[in-house]
């Protein structure tokens, strides 16, 4: 027989804890807030204690951190308080997320519910691997982290505390505690929230700065309308150059030129590949540019876009001299010392990481040559090597400048002229399909993205690219061809090594067995 | 090999410090004591290529036995804990210190992540670019970076790209350094300044 027993009866206690789960990568400072948050509980005469389950850097998820606490119980001060290891799904009542997919994965968890439990999260992003691993954009959409959160969470509070961090010059979880703070989810006063801070003494005017900020934004998000919108920072815009004279005459003429051959709305796009090419090589490679644009049909703006854009990527291919002429300009040795937030009484040396094969070698050789200097067994050992060259000294820049310089003779490379024969077969082939499918002939442009990298990466992107190209031969003629073509860059993009994209192959195989 | 003599490597392995002499025991010399023959000792770990031909060799030598690799470089970020407080006093006390960061040159980097498939470091990742003729995000190294290289070095075994360097930052150079340094700069910068001349220059390289 199974009988109730109220547990008063028996002398224990009815009162609960107050449970918060902390879910951070590591460097995010989560070990830090938690001890904040002990420390105040305990400040403030509470029993607290907290565990920790580490993840490993978002491989594996993210470390756990969960805190119970709980106010003794004035009747018997003799009693200690049992509390819980961890989290358990329905029964956390706050849920600090240091990073916005984490605060999603709580959700996941089933730690958030919409009864009881206050999420406070910030907005801004760390990138998970398997976001950053993708050869496209594998970025998740913030947007179904805030749906679910406005669902699955009785208070919701989001806002960027990276970037709250950076201007008042501490980091996340200073602003975190003055968000928990503002929250109004913890029975403590900001008083107590500051003294904690001030008697761990680390940084203590920067935490409070930011403690205070992440405060008063919390409050003033809780008055506002309880479901919170992502405030997505609107995508980085791509900066187009206009395509208009700067005052030098052979390119001014080039201009004039493209102004007449392209309407309006693809003036951005011609003048960023127009300029890319000529930054390349010289002015007569930019009028070898134009050349190649018009042999495409000029009615079709959508064809004519893609065109443009992956034909200066074509014709701008990443080559030795391309590297070492961007790695030794004075736009450059500025940038790396802005980065590097190397101040003007600072010295800043620059090592560059090389590793060229005897491809690379064997590119920069008149074709002839080249060909058997490719051959060669005993020059790729040589020459296959880790190099790591200090740029900022004398010796290592001379050389990559001398290689820069050898600008003068690309034309006459190797490398050049397979570049050159792979872009004419792409471009024929476009052109062809440009008189009977437009849309084919777009697609057969854009494919041209997946050829990118160096080395090996290079390799496999061109082989992929090659691959999509066959298909496009088969798939021409039929109405979905376009489609297709776009399915099979999309899923090429998805993985390194292409199996995706040879199993949308196999399915294209299907297609013709059909018929 | 029997229990005892696992547990025994295993603690070797640790690099305990001894307690009572405060020695470091000499992990790969203690192995081969107890009868091991292969021991490679590694210590910088952080050398890729080294790494994975070692293990390359472990695997495929015809010892037969036991073959132990001792790897024991300190953690980066552990490192840094430790140094990070004395090097920045060091610094204002005036002495000459070196802050090592990376970073991945935009322009170069052609957006296939390969590095990131390879490396799994939580700074290294990957940020919009304004570049409009490139269609993915490109890869960067935030401020997070300890500077421990792993990136270069993955670079550089598998023969990725060119796109990863690693800035010395030099606080308080020595004055014969500090002159050598304006002398080069002014070389290198003459001779930027005169292959910049024989560029058309845009806009926004201008910027």
């Amino acid at each position: 027989m199974n009988v109730s027993v109220d547990p008063s009866s028996i002398g224990l206690s009815q009162a609960r804890p107050i449970t918060v789960a902390v879910l951070a990568m590591g460097g995010q400072g989560g070990g830090v807030l938690v001890d904040w948050i002990v420390a105040l509980a305990e400040r403030c005469g509470w029993y607290a204690q907290s565990t920790s389950v580490p993840g490993v850097a978002q491989r594996t998820g993210a470390t756990i951190y969960y805190i119970e606490m709980i106010a003794p119980d004035a009747g018997k001060p003799d009693r200690y308080p049992v509390l819980s290891l961890m989290p358990a799904p329905g029964k956390v009542d706050i849920v600090i997320g240091a990073e916005l997919m984490e605060a999603g994965r709580a959700i996941l968890r089933g730690l958030v519910s919409p009864d009881r439990t206050s999420l406070i999260g910030s907005s801004h992003r760390s990138l998970a691997v398997i976001e950053k691993t993708a050869p496209g954009d594998g970025t998740a959409d913030a947007a179904q982290v805030y749906e679910a959160a406005n669902v699955a969470a009785n208070r919701f509070i989001a806002f960027d505390m990276a970037e709250v961090a950076d201007a008042t010059g501490s980091v996340v979880s200073s602003v975190l505690f003055g968000a928990l703070a503002g929250s109004g989810a913890l029975p403590f006063m900001t008083e107590d929230f500051e003294a904690t801070i001030r008697s761990a003494g680390v940084g203590v005017d920067a935490s409070l700065r930011a403690f205070t900020a992440g405060r008063e934004r919390a409050v003033a998000m809780l008055k506002q309308d309880p479901k919170i919108k992502p405030t997505a920072k609107p995508p980085l815009a791509k900066r187009f150059p206009r395509l208009e004279p700067i005052g030098h005459a052979g390119y001014d003429a080039l201009v004039a030129r493209a102004r007449q051959m392209v309407p309006e709305p693809l003036h951005g796009i011609v003048a960023a590949g127009l300029q890319r090419v000529v930054d390349y090589q010289d002015l007569a490679y930019g009028r070898e540019y134009l050349d190649r644009l018009e042999t495409m049909p000029r009615d079709a703006n959508g064809l004519m876009q893609a065109f443009a854009k992956y034909l200066a990527v074509a014709m701008a291919y990443d080559d030795v001299i391309r590297v070492a002429d961007l790695k030794t300009r004075a736009t450059r040795f500025d940038r790396v010392r802005r980065e590097a937030r190397a101040g003007d009484d600072q010295i800043l040396g620059i090592t560059e990481f090389f590793h060229p094969r005897i491809e690379e070698i064997a590119g920069l050789l008149p074709p002839s040559l080249g060909e058997k200097v490719e051959r060669s067994e005993r020059i790729a050992r040589l020459v296959d090597r880790g190099r790591k060259l200090r740029t900022t000294a004398p010796t290592a820049f001379l050389m990559l400048y001398f290689v820069a310089g050898l600008r003068r003779f690309r034309r006459r490379t190797l490398r050049h002229t397979r570049e050159m024969r792979h872009l004419d077969q792409w471009s024929q082939r476009v052109c062809k399909f440009a008189a009977s499918d437009i849309a084919l002939a777009t697609a057969a442009c854009e494919a041209r993205r997946l050829v990118g990298g160096y080395s090996d990466t290079h390799s496999r992107g061109e082989s992929k690219f090659d691959k999509v190209m066959q298909a496009s031969e088969r798939l021409a003629g039929r109405r979905d061809a376009a489609e297709w073509i776009q399915r099979l860059t999309k899923v090429a993009l998805k993985d390194a090594d292409g199996t995706e994209l040879d199993g949308a192959l196999r399915t294209i195989d299907t297609l013709f067995e059909d018929a | 090999m029997t229990q005892a003599t696992q547990e025994l490597v295993k603690r070797l392995l640790s690099n305990i410090v001894d307690p009572h002499t405060g020695q470091d025991l000499v992990a790969g010399g203690a192995v081969k004591g107890i009868g091991v023959d292969w021991v490679r000792q590694i210590d910088r770990t952080y050398d890729v290529a080294k790494v994975r031909d070692t293990l390359k060799e472990a695997l495929t030598s015809p010892e037969r036995g036991p073959k132990i690799i001792v790897a024991s470089s300190e953690c980066m970020l552990n490192k840094q804990r430790r140094v990070k407080p004395l090097v920045a006093a060091a610094a204002k006390r005036g002495e000459r210190v070196v802050r090592e960061r990376f970073g991945v040159d935009e322009d170069v980097c052609s957006g296939d992540h390969a590095c990131i498939r390879l490396s799994g470091c939580p700074s290294l990742s990957v940020k919009p670019t304004s570049d409009p003729l490139k269609d993915n995000p490109v890869a960067a190294v935030d401020n997070t970076c300890v500077g421990c290289g792993h990136c270069g070095e993955v670079a550089d075994a598998a023969v990725l790209c060119p796109s990863f360097y690693r800035a010395d930052i030099v606080s308080n150079p020595t004055a014969f350094e500090a002159r050598l340094d304006r002398i080069w700069r002014r070389v290198i910068g003459a001779l930027q300044r005169w292959r910049a001349g024989r560029r058309i220059m845009f806009e926004q390289e201008a910027a």
